[in-house]
């Protein structure tokens, strides 16, 4: 039994010592870790906290857009620039108010909100979006020069049609018909082939006349009257103002 | 080493439980979630799956919203579609996407949003005001637990504020909007002049061997279709109602057994003031939505007519209070446990409260009671009779179904045994062609595909028996089938004597139409050029009509409108020719305000549905994607 008692004391004595010479290393690491532990967590509640109430805001400044509530969307934008600047709700709580602002007849105020996204905002397709709805409203000034600059920034490829479309309109508006049709193929040479909106960059081209040769349509015409029948060759329609 | 976890018990328990914490707010997975993709997978979007389970559930979902839409018309198969299925991913694909970057955008739902956010619904709500009740039933109908519900909503709505700024904050300019009206309302008046083909018949002569030749080239054309004899036998639900009997006994123990299904329930009619507060909040918190709701009832003790004033004034049940509290007549069972226990104790005209439930504190008056009403049996003996009716038929039916099935499949080469078996009739339907087949099987696709399938037309083995409408399935055979043929020259020569005809009639009247137009283009007169314009009209851009197609309406609207007026000159639908002459641009009316303000809203939805597909694209090219092709087109 003693000996059993002495082996259990060298044991411990072992391990005193091997405590006395690490103990504090291990112990600070410990609670540097446990440091660590409890700020990621709290850094965590923080972020969560302030999300969720950006999340209310922004929530307000949504339904205030659908219900077209100017003074109660712009409230919740101020106290969702003032307080919650960082969070990703700021800069589209400003996108949705612009949007109210220019409705209701105040270009500035929009583009106050669509500079604060260009500022502010981390994200690089929200600030593209803001930066084509500024070169709406400057070309809704009539400023076509500062819009057509606007839109030279760089951008992702995605948004190179809708960007192009928004070009063609305004060199149109600025009477340089040509520049204007050549943005307008562009635009639908980028942009995607399912979207429905081609049809209406198509419907803008063609008001521009010009010439109608590239476009497909004209290459059609046949009209036989079977459709088992070999195709009548496509007839060359033709076209010519009458002389009066 | 053991004294010092002995003697230390308090810091071991704080170590365990601080590794513990991490667990209790990352969730176990994250530490162990695999990051390879798996034979199970149908694609992946950055680093989390989308498993076969997924997309088969996504599938069945689209499914039943097409088999909804469709009704009979419905073809399964339609699902078997690459381009449909790869669709489908693309959705699964763009919604993980938007998923993960509402994510990291470290969005969230707050609870009072979600709640509001589905008290609104419309479908949830009765009388205009969300009803629990029907919420509960909606939702078990759709083998949805409210909890289910709730977080599939969350998702969405975590979802909104990627969409919501792009596709409703467009800024659309007034120029932009005027010329969207003008370019799309705008008329062009337009004189129509055909040259037709018929005056040409006279001066066609055709071949017989041209015939021999046009009949050789395009024999598939003139094919007899692919036609078929079938027997076929029908089992439906609503067919077995009238065989069932009923004992006038079991239609009494029905109603002695169930009485209570016969017993309308007590209602109570009652209003409410609801002071807020939440289950979790703090004591203090409590207790002043308490005292609030004391004072309440204090004053409604001393005025109890001020009720309806009150309760719009105080109550923050946002569904009642602008009715003053009313709640309208509900059974037992309802309502919270605390609150329904409550009005159902009280009598009538009382006011009592403050009764605590898990919404915060009501101050409740009961405004009457609908006792509970017992119904004779003479009175819903009639209803009984056909429920009892319906079940067992519905009982007969799925014990005949089982049946059915297994003695087409036994007794392959006839359908009379299982007819016998089930005492249905052996019908046989006449010589008919898929289309007319369908029309026999009730419209359905999936019958016909059985009947006209290689094995059930070589063998003439029963089909299995197919559910063709809600409960009813058939069963085929084949008695005869007559494949497609050739039908001889002699029969179709002189159809194919009229088309050609008619194709070189359209030619030479197209011919003669270009050289009109060619006059006209030369400056010629329309007398001189021999060619007799209509009325001019003015004409919509999505006008088409005889003699105008839908591609010469685009022709016409891409002439420039200081080129007017202009001849145009195209081979028309009835194969003759029309010469169109383009008078003049009609620009239309100056819009109003509310005219451009419904132009700028069409026009900017356009727009904010063309930005937020390309910022879809935007980030879909940051994520890495990968796509199992394999695993989408499996079925």
């Amino acid at each position: 039994m003693a000996v059993y008692d002495l082996e259990e004391q060298e044991q411990l004595e072992d391990l005193k010592a091997w405590w006395r010479r690490w103990g504090n290393l291990i112990s600070g690491i410990v609670i540097a870790v446990c440091v660590a532990i409890v700020a990621v967590q709290g850094w965590r509640w923080w972020q969560h906290n302030q999300a969720e109430q950006a999340a209310v805001l922004y929530g307000a400044i949504a339904s205030a857009a659908r219900g077209n509530d100017v003074a109660k969307a712009k409230d919740a934008m101020s106290q969702l620039a003032d307080r919650f600047a960082g969070t990703s709700y700021a800069p589209r709580g400003a996108m949705l108010l612009a949007g109210l602002l220019f409705k209701s007849g105040d270009q500035a105020g929009a583009k106050t909100q669509l500079q604060f996204v260009l500022e502010r905002a981390s994200e690089d397709d929200l600030k593209q979006i803001a930066r084509f709805r500024l070169a709406e409203v400057l070309f809704d000034e009539k400023k076509h020069d500062d819009a057509l600059r606007t839109l030279d920034a760089r951008h992702d490829e995605p948004f190179a049609g809708i960007y192009s479309d928004l070009r063609g309109d305004i060199l149109a508006a600025a009477g340089r018909g040509a520049d204007a049709r050549a943005a307008y193929e562009t635009a639908l040479a980028k942009l995607d082939s399912k979207s429905p909106y081609r049809a209406y960059v198509q419907v803008k081209l063609d008001s521009l006349g010009g010439p109608t040769a590239g476009s497909p349509a004209a290459a059609g015409g046949s009209a036989s009257a079977t459709p088992a029948a070999p195709a009548a060759p496509a007839a060359p329609a033709t076209a010519a103002a009458p002389a009066k | 080493m053991f004294d010092f976890v002995s003697n230390h018990k308090r810091i071991v328990q704080v170590v365990l439980a601080l590794i513990a914490l991490p667990f209790a707010f990352f969730g176990v997975d994250y530490y162990f979630r695999s990051g390879d993709a798996r034979a199970t997978d149908v694609a992946k979007v950055g680093d989390q799956a989308i498993t076969l389970a997924d997309f088969d559930q996504a599938l069945r979902e689209q499914q039943d919203r097409m088999r909804q839409q469709l009704g009979r018309n419905f073809d399964p198969a339609m699902f078997d579609n690459a381009e449909v299925r790869l669709s489908i991913l693309d959705q699964l694909i763009n919604q993980q996407l938007l998923l993960q970057k509402a994510q990291g955008e470290r969005f969230r739902v707050p609870d009072t949003q979600l709640q509001q956010f589905i008290a609104e619904l419309p479908v949830f709500q009765e009388n205009g005001r969300f009803s629990p009740e029907r919420y509960r039933q909606l939702l078990a109908a759709q083998n949805m637990s409210p909890l289910m519900f709730e977080s599939r909503v969350r998702q969405e709505l975590m979802l909104a504020p990627l969409q919501d700024p792009v596709a409703l904050g467009s800024v659309v300019a007034r120029g932009s909007a005027e010329r969207y009206i003008n370019l799309l309302e705008q008329q062009r008046e337009i004189a129509l002049a055909v040259v037709e083909a018929e005056p040409f018949v006279k001066d066609v002569k055709v071949e017989d061997a041209d015939v021999k030749t046009f009949y050789e080239a395009n024999a598939k054309a003139f094919e007899t279709p692919e036609q078929v004899r079938f027997e076929y036998i029908l089992l439906a639900q609503d067919s077995l109602v009238g065989q069932v009997a009923l004992e006038p006994a079991e239609v009494k123990k029905q109603y002695d057994e169930n009485a209570r299904q016969y017993t309308q329930g007590e209602e109570r009619k009652a209003a409410h003031i609801l002071i807020a507060v939440k289950p979790d909040a703090k004591d203090d918190e409590k207790a002043a939505a308490k005292k609030k709701a004391e004072d309440l009832l204090a004053q409604l003790k001393a005025a109890p007519q001020r009720f309806a004033e009150l309760a719009k004034a105080n109550s923050q049940d946002p569904g009642s209070a602008p009715q003053g509290g009313d709640l309208g007549s509900f059974a037992r069972g309802t309502m919270v446990k605390t609150f329904d226990d409550a009005v159902f104790a009280m009598k009538p005209g009382e006011i009592a409260g403050p009764v605590q439930s898990e919404f915060g504190y009501h101050v409740i008056r009961l405004d009457g009671v609908t006792p509970a009403k017992v119904r004779s049996f003479d009175e819903v003996k009639a209803q009984i009779e056909a429920d009892l009716r319906r079940q067992k038929a519905a009982q007969k039916f799925a014990a005949a179904a089982d049946q059915l099935q297994n003695l087409v499949y036994e007794q392959a080469d006839s359908l009379q045994g299982a007819a016998k078996a089930l005492g249905v009739e052996v019908k046989t339907s006449p010589l008919v062609t898929r289309t007319q087949a369908q029309a026999i099987a009730q419209g359905s696709a999936k019958f016909v595909q059985a009947l006209f399938s290689p094995e059930s037309l070589q063998s003439k083995r029963n089909t299995e028996a197919i559910e063709v409408g809600p409960n009813a399935l058939m069963a085929g055979r084949i008695a005869e089938h007559k494949p497609a043929a050739p039908r001889p020259l002699a029969e179709v020569a002189d159809e194919i004597r009229r088309q050609l005809v008619r194709k070189a009639a359209g030619e030479l009247a197209q011919q003669a139409g270009r050289e009109k137009l060619a006059l006209l283009e030369q400056g010629r007169s329309a007398k001189d050029a021999g060619v007799a314009f209509g009325k001019a009209v003015p004409l919509n851009r999505n006008q088409a009509q005889p003699g105008i197609s839908p591609e010469a309406l685009s022709r016409i609207f891409r002439l420039a409108p200081e080129s007017l007026p202009k001849y145009l000159g195209l081979p028309n639908e009835r194969g003759g020719f029309s010469i169109l002459r383009v008078e003049r641009v009609i620009p239309p009316q100056p819009a109003d305000a509310a005219k451009l303000a419904a132009a700028s809203t069409r026009l900017g939805e356009q727009l904010g549905r063309e930005l937020f597909a390309a910022d879809l694209a935007v980030i879909k090219a940051k994520t890495d994607v990968k796509i199992n092709q394999a695993n989408v087109l499996k079925k």
